[in-house]
């Protein structure tokens, strides 16, 4: 029914045609594939009027008849193309940064700060959102350009914070600990640029991953931790996808032993010394270590215990007498959870811990329905990244493992809200394009291979089975991994 | 017979969506279906089925992907989703209801059975 003779060649009046509709459609990346889409549909028709006996130059004609009016096809696909943003993930982030305004007012905390880190956020927000997230689709050399420059900053701060943690550097080392939020969007980066490379490609990306890892753990073992979980997320995704390439199983089980066996080589040293059966002892009994840790836990065990659903504590009880609620943002303002329910009541937590749920929620809903593999993964990246600071912020003020929490998201924190930001941003440009900048996958693509020509062609003997192998130049944009690659060949 | 364009509004997602729910189809061979199906009575315009389709996939009821065709000629084929499907069986419902509901009247009140 459908084997329409092709044309020969594209008449100049559909390159025209289709520029007047691609001219009314404004986001501009999805005008390549519209246009061979509809440029392909045009082909077809023109063929088939042409095997009607129709001549070319009225075949053209008709064809474009056919299509209707260039500036109604195009505004009405301007219509479906146009960028949604996800309306209740950024309500729920912005009712966390009123919250935070709200809080700052009520505790009189300094202002002109946090509107400069919001104004710098939502700056940072859009302009993520303008870039679009497809900026992570990265060539060899600019992945690794990112990579090493993300690591030389990283690198630098920690030498500073090691020799003169006191003075003015803390600033930069505030920054430098903040920064390494973005580090899986870099790791996407890289790993996308190691596409099809195989299981050697896969522990290189491990392996650079784990240098970055390190040196974030020199600076701050908790800030590491969250890095360190989106990280494996990324990663898993990675392999789920088959982005170094199709594994076995044994092969897909070595790379998760490569990914978690150092994980539990490192927790089995720390338990060996003794540091994980003593942060479980004071967990269980603070009274062990009342000087240090077991201290702050007494403490916050106690706020919590004295605190009303409604309206504020007048005093706190501990084994040391009253506790003067103010010593709790002196000691650290990234205790304000706790603070906030002293003061106001549990029903504060009833409103935040919702918020902060609700936009997990949104960005996993985003990259569970992602079409495009990188889409797939940045908002993962992004989601799992906010995910862990919210876990690690919440259990650390509700006093169950000692931490220094980074802010809790969007709330509070000037450099954590212009970073939080950004990376809301890349999430929000994710499920605004739903993956429609990327190429299509095919379907057919692990099926076949087209090729034009081999640029080599070797057979190799080795006792009685012989070896066939063929060097091709594979059909990939310049994008996408290497321009050559071996292929061995089944006898049968 | 010409159909009066206003009756074809509104339905001509769900006759696509049939189409997609046998097989993969790529733009051109929706329409060649749906005329060859329907007699000719619907005769499609690229100018409105492409809008149309691309509309279904960003609210998920369909998805996209290129293939080689026989000519080796890259084409985007649909294919509708599970939502699709959902969707598809709400919509054939409500088009009973409604021409049930119209051949009713049409008929002076006396009933009418039609398929869904």
């Amino acid at each position: 029914m459908l084997s329409k003779p092709e044309t020969e060649g594209t008449p100049k009046e559909f390159a025209v045609y289709l520029e007047r509709i691609c001219g009314q459609i404004r986001w501009k990346k999805a005008h390549p594939s519209i246009r061979r889409e509809l440029s392909g549909h045009m082909e077809d028709q023109m063929a088939e009027y042409i095997s009607a006996g129709i001549p070319p130059e009225e075949a053209a004609r008709k064809t474009i008849q056919e299509m209707g009016d260039p500036v109604e096809v195009g505004t009405r696909l301007d219509h479906s193309y146009r960028p949604k943003v996800d309306k209740g993930l950024l309500l729920a982030a912005g009712l966390l940064l009123l919250a935070g305004w709200f809080l700052q007012s009520v505790f009189s905390m300094p202002r002109i700060t946090l509107l400069a880190a919001t104004v710098l956020g939502i700056s940072a927000m859009l302009a993520a959102m303008k870039v679009d997230y497809t900026i992570f689709a990265m060539s060899r050399r600019t992945g690794m350009t990112a990579y090493f420059l993300y690591n030389a900053v990283i690198f630098i701060f920690p030498v500073f914070y090691r020799y003169d943690h006191q003075s003015s550097y803390y600033l930069i080392f505030s920054v430098a600990v903040h920064l390494f939020l973005l580090f899986p969007l870099v790791l996407c980066g890289v790993m996308y640029s190691f596409r099809n490379q195989g299981f050697s490609g896969f522990l290189l990306c491990g392996a650079m991953a784990a240098f970055s890892l390190f040196l974030m753990l020199m600076v701050r073992g908790s800030a590491t931790l969250v890095v360190l979980i989106s990280s494996l997320a990324v990663m898993v995704m990675a392999l789920k996808m088959e982005w170094f390439g199709p594994f076995s199983k044994g092969k897909r089980a070595a790379a998760y032993v490569c990914m978690f066996v150092p994980l539990g080589v490192f927790f089995l040293v720390l338990l060996a010394n003794g540091k994980v059966h003593r942060l479980l002892s004071i967990i269980l009994n603070p009274s062990i270590d009342d000087r240090n840790r077991g201290y702050i836990y007494i403490v916050f065990r106690s706020v919590l215990k004295s605190s009303q659903w409604i309206g504020p504590i007048d005093s706190v009880a501990t084994p040391w007498g009253n506790f003067p609620l103010e010593e709790l943002l002196r000691w650290n303002p990234d205790w304000i959870l706790i603070w906030t329910v002293a003061r106001l009541g549990w029903w504060t937590l009833c409103v935040i811990v919702p918020l902060a749920l609700l936009i997990c929620l949104k960005g996993f809903h985003i990259c569970q329905r992602q079409s495009g593999e990188l889409g797939k993964m940045i908002s993962c990246a992004v989601v799992v990244t906010l995910a862990a600071q919210f876990l690690c912020f919440l259990q650390a003020n509700l006093g169950i493992v000692y931490m220094i929490p980074y802010p809790f998201p969007f709330l509070q924190g000037n450099r954590s809200i212009i970073v939080n930001l950004l990376l809301l941003g890349f999430l929000l440009s994710v499920g605004q394009r739903k993956g429609l900048d990327e190429p299509a996958p095919d379907k057919n693509s692990s099926d076949f291979l087209y090729v034009k020509q081999p640029l080599a062609f070797s057979v190799r003997r080795s006792g009685q089975e012989i070896d066939v192998s063929l060097k091709l130049r594979l059909p990939e944009g310049k994008r996408h991994g290497p321009k050559e690659k071996d292929i061995p060949l089944k006898p049968d | 017979m010409a159909i009066d364009k206003s009756l074809q509004t509104g339905s001509t997602g769900l006759l696509l969506l049939r189409l997609l729910e046998e097989q993969d189809l790529y733009g051109y061979e929706m329409i060649e279906l749906l005329a060859e199906r329907s007699n000719n009575v619907f005769s499609l315009k690229a100018g409105t089925l492409y809008p149309l389709l691309h509309n279904l996939e960003r609210q998920g009821y369909l998805t996209s992907y290129e293939r080689a065709a026989e000519t080796s000629k890259v084409r985007k084929y649909y294919s509708i989703t599970p939502k699709g499907n959902r969707f598809l069986r709400e919509k054939e419902s409500e088009w009973g209801h409604f021409t049930d509901a119209v051949n009713r009247v049409l008929k002076g009140g006396s009933a009418c059975v039609v398929q869904a």
